[in-house]
């Protein structure tokens, strides 16, 4: 009985990394897939970026919560919300992206966070960039974001 | 024994105008115009034929005349700040620039991040809007500062002090040497007080003829981000230095 619990165990150590969301995304226009990493990343010729990752749904909450709880997080820490976009991707899942401007090594830079609630996760994809730059690039990731879904 | 009785009638009427003239503190304190704050109103130094106004008689504030119009129409200095990312403030500076003096302004300041205008206060919203239509406004705001009463008070203080110029210009005529340098003295200190309001009351003139927009093509109103703990785990993670290291 040990014995089976023991290989039960080691089955689950070893899944876990392979059961951790995946998701899909078409690349935004411009914009290249970057590195060998599990999450989404895609980066454009003049470095702006565009990545994944997966936070824990905790407490359990709904998108609304988690949009609001980021604002509030990240304008108390001195970011300047600038524009914010709540929409429905081509697979149904419900997104909320907020937009902020914060200075970084001299100039404006724009950090745009888009959560996406799936069950106990939180999908977040975040982009970054040079606010002049960010500007050029925002409409086609905004574009690629409604193809975001979790990969089956 | 009557060249001493001629003295003392001068030499006392200079003390009491130097008296009214030079208030202990304040005359010493003025500043002169170009380092004073336009938005510091001063009191006046002495009562005088419109201290009744500034203090609130009304029989006094009644206006009548061309002092009605100046009551009537308050001598507002407008000044508005506006934080616009745009993609090329080069153009933009330059169709600013160009707004402004078509419309009788002019630029005080133009640097790679900021442009400052003086255009007429009819012209304020235009361009403003000509800016804000130029790019995503990160922040709008308009400062508006009743100058009224202080030019009011300017306008007292400085008819106040020329009326004791006149007064003891009308001393030399009776006076002995020493009274002379006195008043000359005394004349000496109040034309270089007269001076200094005058120049205070041009520059809070002129504050309200023009509207003054601060443009700035660079948000800098944190330099640094401040590190706030939120009590979900992950929202901590979010930064910019992270989010560049990690990628």
């Amino acid at each position: 009985m040990s014995a089976r619990l023991a290989v039960f165990a080691v089955c689950l150590i070893a899944c876990a990394p392979a059961c951790a969301p995946t998701y899909h995304m078409d690349a935004p226009a411009g914009f290249v897939r970057y590195g060998e990493r599990k999450g989404l990343a895609f980066i454009t010729a003049d470095g702006i970026r565009v990545r994944s990752r997966t936070a824990r749904n905790y407490p359990k909450a709904d998108l609304a919560f988690w949009a609001d709880a980021l604002q509030r997080h990240l304008v108390a820490r001195g970011y300047l919300l600038h524009a914010k976009q709540c929409f429905k991707t081509a697979a149904g899942l419900d997104g909320c992206t907020a937009e902020f401007v914060l200075p970084h090594a001299g100039e404006d830079w724009v950090l745009a966070e888009t959560v996406f609630v799936t069950g106990d996760d939180l999908a977040v994809v975040e982009a970054a960039g040079p606010f002049d730059r960010y500007k050029k690039a925002s409409v086609d990731i905004a574009k690629a974001l409604l193809s975001f879904s979790l990969a089956p | 024994m009557r060249a001493p009785r001629r003295s003392i009638g001068p030499l006392a009427a200079v003390g009491m105008a130097i008296a009214v003239a030079l208030p202990p503190a304040a005359a010493q304190a003025d500043p002169p115009a170009d380092k004073v704050a336009p938005a510091a109103p001063k009191a006046p130094d002495r009562p005088t034929g419109d201290q009744k106004a500034i203090d609130g008689d009304p029989a006094a504030r009644r206006p009548d005349g061309a002092a009605a119009k100046a009551v009537d129409d308050r001598a507002t200095s407008l000044t508005a700040t506006i934080v616009v990312k745009v993609v090329h403030p080069d153009e933009v500076r330059k169709a600013a620039i160009a707004r402004a003096r078509a419309a009788g302004g002019w630029p005080t300041l133009v640097t790679d991040g900021e442009l400052h205008l003086e255009v007429p206060p009819a012209a304020l919203a235009a361009t403003v809007d000509g800016l804000a239509a130029a790019g995503i406004v990160l922040q709008k705001s308009l400062q508006r500062v009743d100058r009224t009463e202080q030019i009011a008070q300017l306008h007292a203080r400085l008819k106040s002090k020329r009326e004791i110029l006149e007064r003891l210009r009308t001393f030399f005529a009776d006076s002995d040497t020493h009274s002379t340098l006195r008043i000359e003295q005394s004349m000496t200190h109040l034309v270089s007080e007269i001076e200094a309001l005058q120049g205070e009351l041009n520059v809070a003139e002129a504050s309200t003829r023009t509207a003054r927009v601060q443009a700035s093509f660079q948000f800098h109103q944190r330099q640094r981000i401040t590190y706030v703990r939120s009590p979900f785990e992950w929202l901590n993670t979010l930064d910019i230095d992270r989010f560049l290291a990690e990628f």
